[in-house]
């Protein structure tokens, strides 16, 4: 009697499985058959095409540098490329003639805006270090761009983050708040690809902060 | 509305782009819009003060027949300086905004440009050089020449 009822509990957790499943499937299936056809969303790229051109600009890199710090501070400086540029458009969208020149501010413009605009998504965290409090940590439990690299075991202190680093630096810079920023892949449960880039706030950006506060 | 000369200037006030629209002299036109935009620069640092909730600045000052108009775009120092011949009847402040909008959209596109080694970070100043901006500010200048 006791087994009969356990493995009915157990069939009827499956399809409750199963139907969940089907649910997820048939709830995307549903939003892909409502996308406008007419008007399609250009401001995306396909993953597919930009992971190519990612593992061309690594391998591009890799060629002509000696060494893992060399070849992240090469991925770093396009990065700088890519969020100069980006920054100029995030502004020009978001058609506000503020401009953040704060600390907190800037942290908070770069993981929600600019994740958004690139990544179609905003930062996972945002928090301060214990330990010194001009480093900052912006989490992303989930870099798409970085979903197709994968790090050979004898370079495992290579994060291709330093891309993304690069363009956080060029927005922090561009915000006058000019930052050390690195990349750092730091694995949880479930998720092995989650980067933390760490920001380290130039000594004039600290002074100023707190003269700030100060004033107020 | 005679368009006569759109300067582009850095954080740093200095030049980055310049060009008149006058078609009959040379050189000599460019060194009185050169120093029209100098002479700007203290007049847009006071209104950047008096309304920094504002990209547009409205007239700055009115020398002989030019009027300049001014602009600031909201991603740091870069100004656009815009100087037209003062004209018979009024001329509406929406439509200075007008080109003034016109204008910073190709400077953005201009910036996008991966193939452009323009830095505005390092506040060099580098010329700006592209076919598509100077097509465009030919038009602007092609289009209000009446």
């Amino acid at each position: 009697m006791a087994s009969q009822s356990h493995a009915q509990a157990q069939a009827q957790m499956h399809t409750q499985n199963l139907m969940k499943l089907d649910n997820k499937t048939s709830k995307r299936s549903n939003m892909l058959l409502e996308h406008n056809v007419s008007r399609p969303r250009r401001d995306r790229v396909g993953l597919g095409a930009f992971a190519f051109m990612f593992a061309e600009i690594i391998r591009y890199s890799q060629n002509r540098v000696l060494g893992i710090q060399d070849l992240e501070a090469k991925l770093s400086e396009i990065g700088q490329r890519v969020g100069v540029r980006m920054f100029e458009l995030a502004m020009w969208r978001e058609k506000t003639v503020h401009r953040e020149t704060r600390v907190l501010q800037t942290l908070v413009f770069i993981n929600t805006v600019v994740w958004r605009a690139l990544f179609d998504k905003q930062a996972d965290s945002l928090e301060r270090s214990t330990e010194s409090d001009d480093e900052y940590m912006i989490t992303d439990n989930e870099p798409a761009i970085l979903k197709y690299i994968s790090v050979p075991k004898e370079m495992s202190s290579f994060s291709p983050g330093a891309f993304i680093s690069g363009i956080v630096e060029a927005i922090a810079r561009c915000c006058q708040c000019p930052a050390r920023v690195t990349s750092h892949v730091v694995p949880a449960d479930g998720l092995p690809l989650r980067t933390v880039i760490l920001l380290k706030f130039d000594k004039e950006v600290m002074d100023r902060e707190k003269r700030l506060e100060a004033g107020k | 509305m005679k368009l006569r000369c759109i300067a582009i200037l850095n954080r740093q006030d200095t030049p980055v782009y310049m060009r008149s629209f006058d078609d009959n002299e040379g050189g000599g036109d460019d060194v009185k819009y050169q120093h029209l935009a100098h002479t700007s620069c203290d007049v847009i640092e006071e209104r950047m003060q008096k309304s920094p909730s504002d990209m547009y600045l409205g007239l700055l000052q009115t020398v002989g027949e030019l009027a300049v108009y001014g602009y600031v775009l909201n991603t740091g120092g870069v100004r656009i300086i815009m100087v037209i011949s003062v004209p018979e009847s009024i001329v509406r402040a929406a439509a200075i905004k007008e080109v003034f909008q016109q204008v910073h959209a190709a400077y953005i596109a201009l910036v996008c440009n991966p193939f452009n080694e323009f830095d505005d970070a390092s506040g060099g100043g580098g010329r700006l050089v592209s076919g598509k901006f100077e097509a465009i500010i030919s038009e602007l200048g092609r289009v209000h020449s009446n």
